[in-house]
């Protein structure tokens, strides 16, 4: 039999990601994969194994033994693979190491705004950036990293603006049903995030220098060695930017007087975006060891320091100067993980990390006195444990087993410094709340073509245990030709309030019962090869229906509004489709096409119950969630040269829950196009790539959050080097 | 051959995407809106604040005779937006003053056409709240966070000084003024207790007094005597948590003269005075009314609502009529409720996001 690595893959997890194979953004194997091509046979040698023959292999971590050498993109010729699928039946989007490089400056907000079927709500780079699925909120979407869960333990989100796509291996979209085999509370869906793969042997060092439109810099460095056993990847991130753009402020006039102060004249003025800077600076450093037994060990530890400010309204008559409106943020986490596998598809798992988060939020204007009146100096201190076990085996041919555990505890310290207690301390709250999560699975797998799965998770928050949440799918493989599959899975969910929700002050509310979600999901996907190795296609389309109770917001409190506090107050419904549609075209060994693109048709309405009978909210759709979202990439690749196209279109957002048609009640649906070109020069000493990025390529005005404009065409300018060590330079 | 054939394809691919630089699909055009006219005698301005941070406070207008309603009047006559967080309207000398908190500006506009006539801001505009005139020519404004009260003229729309309260920068707040003679009352609401006595001809602070957590609304009766209405704070406040109480204060000795105590779980507001002064109304889930010589708070509401959130509150003090404005979910467009005099409903209307000021005009 006549194997690749890509077919094994592809069988395996279909979206595994492997040179050669369709990846999950069109653009992988374009622009930027010249930029990381000393990176592409990273993907390839991390499907590794002890034996090419009856591997027994669990979940994504399948791999296949290959050769060291460091072109490992070629096709081995045998091998058989015996692997339980990770969760059948589940929707869920892979994105491998070249997909998130695609554009090297891109946080993970941006790529999976041009390559997902996700909701990415921004108000620019460097933003407060968060990711909602299927028509839930930022925080029904949970994070994990190296299997942490970075959400913030005060708001619930996550800020994927902080998340630089360099920095992060291997990230996997689990939408609806499919989150709850990894995290609990993930009501509309969860992140994946995972570093730690091994290097190339040797040294190997890579430097991206970027230069772009607002003073923006953007530097990144990777150093790594791989030995036998040991390596060592060193990741680092500088980016800076005035962010000082120009737009013409639609929302305001400036008025002409004469002498007498009357007003003779009005006009929008062409202003910069102010108060619009950042800096954030990113450290990763990753130790692995490999045993000849099969252990890995890894030890992950990403240190960041980000201070931003936040952009003034275009409503702000302020002035700039004697302003400061800013987020300073510090964080360091570290992961340490042990993990091995067995004859049998027995695969064990520990790890076990913590993270140190500080933030600080500081509001303040100069009044005209020289010094800072300062209005909000809020701060915070995050400490967050966690330990987490992984058990999985074949009990036999048919049937396999896991098991999870995973316990952390969380403390939090938060004031504003501005409001003094009697005892001297800022206005806040101290809290802590240890979390446990259990679940047990078991997959089924009757007949080749029928598998099955059902789980049952169990949490405790804080001396409170959830219902139990139990988890069903099924997956039939309709044909072997186009790998065409049918999938249906169902399960029911709980989200626990944040301790900002429980204890905040003002406002905070003890009682509020969690958030708990029952969604179903049906779908079919196929993988086609129509002319091999030339023209091959895959898609997938689901239908998703997911019913949310208890649904917590914010609402004022007190008289006169004088302060929020949460309640449990919403009922909605999400429903919708979900459709991916891939294509890659080889017309040469030169030309390489890959076009990609993503629809999502997501209603997400309020169907609790009417506060009174003029309540418009019940019965429309959520603010801010699109109810239409599509987005597309072409890359055109010809030899050292490539080119890439990114589309991405959202549907009028209303900004109010009652779904006002005013002026402010919604904003336009936007189209957004992004082109980049990179040209690729190989040297005896090594390797250089230039690359121009242009953003906004249509130089669109517009706005993603009211308020906030966005910038309109703006480019950036790339170098890379990559000096080829040892035996490479040699060759 | 071959090799320039595909650098002209490449080439090609590269022109079909850079020449779409020169064309944008988006319609980012300002919308027209309709102009409404207001009518004097018959028009009532509704200040929406909108949401903090969202910039969509809005001004609708309401006619009390032919019962008509415009949104965004402001918006429509301007072709720029309110702002950010609208806290309060003052009508003074046919000059309607829009004070937009969030936005550190306060418009001037002239009321019978909507139109902007000026507008103050500057530096030392922090965070204002209230715009009181003492005179056609020097105006108050409050503000929270910046210990000062600033001092207006608003013929030039300049800040020309300010009045020093003496309170600590950051947790300060000075909020709504009542002129009784030559002083001008301001309470200190939020992290507050005090009441402030204010001589408008030298500009200073001449007295403070404390009426209890957080005084949030105060008005004057027909006999001249300042009433305030605290919201007692809230568990966890710094300052207190206490039931809310309105307070009577002889404005001439400066002293409280009554108080009267909430019940723990009554959340009053939006203190008003009838037309002839002689009742006060209050918000507290329903509409509230009480004699000035009343010795106690009344045990009943006067009138009883359907509202989710009752949040402005207002009396024609032509008519008599009640106003009520009703917040919903603080996220959707408000609601007014009009009630006669005898506090029958006889008109409802939709307006803007978190209706929180009325004017009359």
């Amino acid at each position: 039999m006549q194997i690749s690595i890509r077919h094994i893959c592809a069988r395996l997890c279909p979206r595994v990601a492997v040179p050669g194979r369709l990846l999950q953004t069109a653009s992988a194997v374009a622009v930027w994969a010249v930029f990381l091509s000393p990176l592409m046979h990273v993907a390839a040698h991390e499907v590794q194994c002890h034996d090419a023959v009856a591997a027994p292999l669990a979940g994504t971590e399948a791999s296949i033994a290959v050769s060291e050498a460091a072109d490992t993109t070629e096709h081995i010729d045998k091998a058989e693979i015996v692997a339980w699928r990770s969760d059948p039946a589940f929707r869920r989007t892979d994105f491998d190491s070249l997909a998130l490089k695609e554009n090297i400056s891109v946080s993970l907000a941006e790529m999976l705004a041009y390559n997902s079927a996700v909701y990415v709500k921004q108000s620019g780079r460097a933003t407060l950036s968060t990711i909602s699925f299927r028509g839930t909120s930022a925080s029904h979407t949970q994070v994990l990293w190296n299997g942490m869960r970075i959400n913030s333990p005060m708001l619930g989100m996550t800020d994927f603006s902080l998340i630089p796509s360099f920095l992060v291996d291997n990230a996997s979209l689990l939408h609806g049903t499919s989150s709850l085999s990894s995290v609990s509370g993930g009501l509309g869906g969860a992140v994946l995030l995972s570093t730690g793969k091994r290097p190339d042997p040797g040294f190997a060092l890579q430097y991206v220098q970027g230069y772009g439109s607002f003073v923006t810099t953007d530097s990144f460095l990777r150093l790594s060695y791989g030995g036998t056993r040991f390596s060592s990847v060193t990741k680092a991130v500088v980016s800076s930017s005035r962010n000082d753009f120009r737009y013409v402020n639609r929302d305001r006039k400036e008025n002409v007087y004469d002498d007498e102060k009357n007003i003779i004249g009005s006009y929008y003025p062409t202003e910069r975006n102010r108060n619009g800077s950042w800096l954030d600076i990113h450290l990763l450093q990753e130790f692995r060891y490999d045993t000849d037994a099969g252990d890995i060990f890894t030890l992950s530890a990403w240190g960041l320091r980000s201070r931003r400010g936040l952009p003034m309204l275009t409503v702000d008559y302020g002035s700039p100067a004697g302003y400061v409106n800013e987020q300073k943020e510090h964080a360091l986490r570290a992961v340490a993980s042990w993990r091995r596998s067995w004859e049998r598809g027995t695969t064990a798992e520990v790890s076990a990390g913590g993270a140190l988060t500080g933030l600080d939020y500081l509001y303040a204007r100069d009044p005209g006195s020289g010094d800072l009146l300062r209005m909000t100096d809020a701060r915070s201190r995050t400490f967050t444990f966690f330990v987490r076990g992984h058990y999985s085996t074949d009990i036999c041919r048919k049937w396999h087993f896991s098991a999870d555990i995973d316990a952390g505890h969380h403390s939090v310290s938060s004031e504003d410094r501005c409001i003094m207690t009697p005892e001297g301390n800022g206005l806040g709250y101290e809290a802590s709340r240890t979390e446990v999560s259990a679940s047990v699975a078991l997959q089924w797998r009757p007949v080749r073509r029928l598998s099955a799965s059902l789980s049952v998770a169990e949490n405790l928050y804080g001396g409170r245990f959830s219902p139990p949440m139990p988890s069903a799918g099924i997956e039939y493989l309709l044909s072997d030709k186009g790998d065409v599959r049918l999938k249906a899975s169902a399960s029911r969910n709980y989200r626990f309030p944040t301790l900002n929700d429980l204890y905040f002050l003002p406002g905070g509310n003890p009682s509020l019962a969690p958030e708990s979600g029952v969604s179903y999901d049906a779908g079919c996907s196929f993988d086609v090869e129509i002319v091999p190795d030339i023209l091959s296609l895959e898609g997938e389309g689901s239908w998703f229906d997911s019913y949310i109770e208890d649904w917590i917001l914010w609402l004022p409190e007190g008289a006169g509004k004088n302060y929020y506090t949460p309640v449990n107050m919403m009922k909605v419904h999400a429903y919708g489709i979900e459709q991916t549609l891939g294509a890659e075209w080889r017309p040469s060994k030169e030309w390489t096409v890959i076009a990609r693109g993503s629809l999502t048709w997501s209603p997400s309405v309020n169907c609790g119950e009417p506060r009174s009978r003029w309540d418009d909210s019940v019965g429309s759709q959520l603010p801010y969630i699109p109810e239409f979202s599509a987005s597309a990439s072409v890359s055109v690749a010809f030899r050292t040269w490539s080119l890439l196209y990114k589309w991405c279109h959202y549907s009028k957002r209303f900004t109010m829950s009652g779904n006002e048609d005013t002026i402010s009640g919604s904003l336009p649906a936007y189209f957004m196009s992004d082109v980049s070109v990179s040209k690729r020069c190989v040297f005896r000493w090594g390797e250089m790539a230039f690359s121009v990025a242009v953003r906004n390529l249509l130089d669109e005005e517009y706005m993603t959050v009211l308020s906030r404009p966005m910038p309109g065409i703006n480019y950036e300018a790339f170098v890379s080097v990559t000096p080829k060590f040892g035996r490479g330079a040699r060759r | 051959m071959l090799k320039s054939r595909h650098h002209i394809i490449f080439a090609a691919s590269v022109l079909a995407f850079v020449s779409t630089l020169f064309s944008g699909c988006m319609d980012n055009d300002p919308e027209i809106l309709p102009e409404a006219r207001p009518e004097q005698g018959k028009s009532l301005f509704v200040l929406c604040e909108g949401n903090f941070q969202y910039g969509n406070a809005s001004l609708s207008l309401y006619d009390t005779e032919s019962g008509t309603v415009n949104d965004n009047v402001f918006y429509a006559a301007n072709g720029q937006r309110l702002g950010d967080t609208a806290q309060s309207m003052t009508l003074h000398d046919g000059t309607l003053w829009i004070v937009v908190n969030g936005s550190h500006v306060i418009f001037a506009v002239d009321p019978a056409t909507v139109q902007e006539k000026g507008r103050v801001t500057g530096e030392s505009v922090v965070s204002p709240r209230y715009i009181h005139f003492v005179s056609d020519d020097k105006a108050y404004v409050t503000q929270m966070y910046d210990s000062r009260i600033l001092i207006v003229d608003p013929k030039q729309y300049a800040v020309t000084g300010s009045i020093d309260t003496g309170m600590e920068s950051s947790s300060a707040s000075t909020e709504q003024m009542v002129q009784i003679g030559g002083y001008v009352f301001v309470n200190c609401w939020s992290y507050q207790k005090k009441v402030l006595k204010i001589d408008t001809a030298s500009d200073k602070v001449t007295a403070a007094l404390e009426v209890g957590v957080q005084p949030a609304s105060m008005c004057s009766d027909a006999d001249g005597r300042l009433w305030v209405l605290t919201d007692g704070g809230y568990p966890g406040n710094p300052v207190g948590d206490e039931p809310a109480r309105l307070v009577r204060i002889d404005p001439e000795s400066f002293t409280v003269e009554k108080e009267f105590v909430f019940a723990e779980d009554a959340s009053p507001s939006d203190l008003q005075v009838s037309e002839d002064g002689r009742s006060l109304y209050f918000l507290d889930g329903d509409i509230w009314k009480m004699d000035i010589g009343a010795s106690e708070v009344p045990s009943e509401p006067y009138i009883v609502t359907d509202a989710s959130y009752l949040y402005a509150l207002t009396v024609n003090p032509a008519t008599g009529d009640i106003y009520a404005a009703d917040a919903m979910d603080f996220s959707q467009a408000g609601v007014v409720s009009r009630y006669s005099p005898d506090g029958k409903l006889t008109d409802e209307f939709n307006v803007g996001v978190c209706p929180g000021a009325f004017c009359w005009y």
